[in-house]
């Protein structure tokens, strides 16, 4: 059987010592888009932390292995994980804008993710980083690299923030509710181009979010969390159709849908 | 229908560095008594501005803002205290907007004191607000932090309940909540507007919201009215381009 690009196995994850997080089991394959749905404090944000190892002080990973690529990335050595962090494994946060650093450039702050990963020169990552825009049918790209996060709309921010996940062209990305912050206009335009990555590099995404639209349009395979627990775990199709537990009944029926007649 | 409040012809610019940026072009609505009114739009498209504008905290550069039939843009004094009772608002995030070293009942008790009610008349009322809003009477207790965010929303409704508000705006009052909470709290409002003959000004950007909650909805595009009418006509049948993005951007 091939390896999966991602496998969690039983995973229990606590905080100082409670868990939140209870014997979850899934995996993704490569080019798989899996999303994972369910209410705030359900413990969806917490699993794809613990798997780029950014649990944070009091967090750990008390039960069962997340595998990468057949490696067990618990047991990995914080110098290992940082090294995967950004090549292997990419992370899209919700709120771009403040995770980037207010008082430099975009152009700098990716020239230096990059440069801690691979050799490349300004004009290379500059190059790379505009045809990634192109990609993505952003036009300025030029003016985008030049300025400051403050300087850029929400919209603009989060899309700065995909594109540092992707120059590094990671196998597997994480997007935690990257299009929550956003106008809907910007949010179709937003999931839009990461299915494009997908398509362009096969790139394995699992995207948390409680936009049940978004992952209806997106996802392959879906994920519910209910109180630390994985209640249901599926096909896409199988999910939000035939739902089987009364949570996810539950969650499928609250979704308001827009009747366009 | 009898008109609760008329906005005519408003018009709001803002100064950045002396550079005029007009937030509000010309927007003309009304929401009739018992009505649900919708506003929707991106973000900086204005919606907030109205609403600055109705509840009197910023005032327009033209246009008027008639309340029962009223001009209300000039009002001072006792008039202006009574505009501030008759039109009461419901804010994105609930925790944010009490004060966190103060009670939920505290909170919702507020404003009836300030009135000058008595304080064990204005308990007995908080009560039956917090009954209204179907939060437990312990509730009262609490603080914002004690409380889910669905909890505190309600709170927050029957906080701008108290002074017996004609019209209540309800500025992404589902927004930050899970979509479970988000239906409950949908229904609270539906409920509200049947037995107390409230009137809602409903600011979101979700046009399935407005569709299931609102009568008339007014779609704004930098600034501007872009469309008015009934929700399911306009999404069903948008007329004007900008319309149609938001229509089709909805997953």
């Amino acid at each position: 059987m091939k390896t999966p690009l991602l496998d969690v196995r039983h995973v229990e994850i606590s905080y100082n010592g409670r868990p939140v997080v209870q014997d979850v089991s899934f995996q993704v394959e490569p080019g798989e888009i899996l999303g994972i749905v369910g209410e705030s404090g359900s413990g969806k944000s917490t699993l794809i932390k613990a798997a780029m190892g950014l649990l944070g002080i009091g967090g750990a990973v008390t039960k069962g292995d997340i595998y990468y690529n057949g490696r067990n990335v618990i047991d990995a050595k914080p110098d290992e994980i940082r090294r995967m962090r950004g090549p292997a494994m990419g992370m899209i946060f919700q709120d771009t804008g403040a995770s980037l650093c207010p008082v430099r450039s975009i152009g700098d702050q990716l020239y230096e993710s990059v440069n801690q990963h691979e050799k490349a020169s300004r004009e290379e990552v500059r190059q790379r980083a505009l045809d990634l825009f192109e990609k993505m049918r952003l036009p300025d790209g030029d003016r985008i690299l030049n300025s400051y996060p403050f300087e850029l709309s929400g919209g603009m921010n989060q899309r700065v923030g995909i594109l540092m996940a992707m120059v590094l062209r990671p196998k597997l990305l994480f997007a935690d509710e990257p299009t929550s912050a956003l106008d809907v206009t910007v949010q179709a335009q937003v999931v839009r181009e990461m299915i494009q990555m997908r398509e362009a590099y096969g790139t394995g995404i699992v995207i948390v979010t409680h936009n049940i639209g978004v992952v209806e349009y997106m996802a392959d395979n879906i994920a519910v969390m209910y109180r630390g627990n994985l209640v249901e775990y599926g096909k896409k199709e199988d999910v939000i159709y035939h739902p089987r537990e009364d949570y996810t009944k539950r969650l499928i029926g609250s979704v308001l849908r827009v009747n366009r007649g | 229908m009898e008109k609760l409040l008329e906005i005519k012809e408003i018009k709001k610019t803002f100064y950045k560095k002396k550079i005029p940026f007009v937030a509000v072009d010309n927007i003309c609505f009304d929401v009739e008594k018992g009505e649900c009114f919708g506003l929707v739009g991106e973000s900086g498209c204005g919606k907030s501005t109205i609403a600055k504008i109705i509840t009197h905290l910023i005032t327009p550069d033209t246009g008027s803002v008639l309340l029962n039939g009223e001009e209300t843009l000039f009002l001072r004094g006792k008039k202006e205290r009574k505009l501030y009772q008759d039109i009461q608002m419901v804010f994105q995030t609930p925790q944010d907007s009490f004060d966190p070293r103060r009670t939920l009942g505290d909170g919702i008790m507020e404003s009836m004191r300030n009135q000058g009610m008595k304080k064990h008349q204005a308990k007995e009322r908080m009560y039956e607000l917090l009954e209204m809003v179907e939060l437990p009477g312990e509730f009262a207790s609490r603080y914002p932090h004690e409380v889910s965010g669905g909890q505190c929303q309600r709170a927050a409704i029957a906080r701008a309940l108290a002074p017996n508000p004609q019209l209540m705006i309800c500025d992404e009052a589902t927004s930050a909540l899970d979509v479970t909470v988000q239906a409950q709290i949908v229904e609270l409002l539906n409920k509200l507007r049947e037995e107390q003959g409230l009137s809602l000004l409903l600011i979101c950007h979700d046009l399935a919201l407005v569709q299931k909650l609102c009568d008339r909805v007014l779609v704004m595009y930098k600034g501007g009215g872009v469309e008015q009418g009934v929700p399911d006509e306009v999404i069903q049948n948008p007329q004007n381009e900008y319309t149609k993005i938001l229509v089709d951007s909805v997953f």
